[in-house]
């Protein structure tokens, strides 16, 4: 009970549709608060706080901490740190950083990111405008899929 | 969920930053309204009633802590309820402080929130066919995502409605767990599916 109910309270967005031999496609729910990620055959295996935290030094940001390390730095932060979410209110509000998180939790699932092409299909809130949806998109293109730019 | 079948269910999906009512039936959305109000509504609800009432700044994070370890959506019934040690800073001379927090001043605190995601319900059950309607109070409401974790949000929730309302196991991972069905029954499931890329 219950599988199937997330998905239907939701529209799909599919990314790519190319399946390569090395490709392990897989589902995202891109979550204000969590983001999980369900590749096809093995379940959930991947289910981290929506966070990303920055360094931040003479105007360059390198990214310091994803997932359940950011989280710890919320509302912690010294000047030079910052943790933000990316998500608000089921879309995008933070364009790069949300690219940032999902890079970084696709290179955690897929290691093999160069070879492969994989299908992925992520969540969007039901009243997403066609922009919002397209912030996903482009974010996730980038993020772990950089042949279907094209 | 017999989700193809030509029967009516309603799930609602509170999330982190939105509360998705939809109606379901042959595979696809009959009705679907998303209103944004989660989790995250209701930390800042606590944040605020805490400054309010008490005088005491706190932040997300133990605004969350509260919510999840003694959150209720429902007036406890002896009028108290559990209670927790919550530490911030006071407003007043901005030292910081300790204060002790029941269930009932959280329950006071979610209010707003629990009774925005109540109308969502509500809303959603007014604009659903007839014959779906009936189909519904046969089988219940169906609550995920990690709102649905809420202490007694289910039992506010029939309250209000009338209906029964169940809590989906593993709802944190309900909806990557029916993406990933959609990722398995891709053909099946096509028409909801938004292609283009």
């Amino acid at each position: 009970m219950g599988i199937h109910s997330g998905r239907i309270n939701h529209d799909m967005g599919i990314f790519d549709k190319m399946p390569g031999l090395f490709s392990s496609d897989m589902a995202i729910d891109l979550g204000t608060a969590n983001t999980l990620v369900y590749v096809k055959g093995k379940g959930v295996i991947l289910s981290e706080p929506s966070v990303v935290a920055y360094h931040v030094k003479d105007g360059v940001k390198k990214v310091l901490a994803v997932g359940e390390d950011a989280k710890l730095m919320l509302g912690r932060t010294p000047g030079s740190i910052e943790a933000i979410r990316p998500m608000r209110e089921g879309v995008i509000a933070d364009f790069d950083v949300a690219e940032e998180m999902i890079k970084h939790f696709i290179r955690k699932v897929h290691k093999r990111s160069t070879f492969s092409k994989p299908k992925i299909i992520v969540c969007v809130p039901h009243g997403a405008t066609p922009v919002e949806k397209r912030a996903i998109r482009q974010s996730v293109l980038s993020a772990g899929a950089p042949a279907a730019r094209a | 969920m017999p989700i193809t079948d030509p029967t009516g269910n309603m799930v609602v999906d509170i999330g982190g930053g939105t509360t998705e009512v939809a109606v379901l039936s042959l595979g696809d959305i009959v009705y679907a309204r998303s209103v944004r109000v989660g989790g995250d509504r209701m930390d800042e609800a606590i944040v605020n009633y805490l400054r309010r009432q008490q005088n005491l700044l706190v932040g997300e994070s133990t605004a969350e802590r509260i919510k999840t370890s003694i959150g209720t959506a429902r007036m406890p019934d002896d009028g108290r309820g559990a209670s927790m040690e919550v530490r911030g800073r006071d407003l007043l001379n901005g030292v910081p402080k300790q204060t002790e927090i029941t269930q009932a001043q959280v329950a006071e605190a979610l209010a707003e929130p629990v009774q925005q995601i109540c109308e969502a319900v509500m809303t959603a059950l007014e604009a659903t066919p007839p014959d779906l309607a009936a189909d519904i109070v046969d089988r219940g409401v169906m609550l995920t995502g990690g709102g649905a974790l809420l202490g007694d949000l289910d039992l506010a929730l029939r309250e209000q409605t009338g209906l029964s309302v169940s809590i989906a196991d593993e709802s944190l991972n309900c909806v990557a767990l029916g993406t990933g069905k959609a990722l398995e029954y891709e053909k099946q499931l096509r028409h909801a599916i938004d292609y283009d890329s």
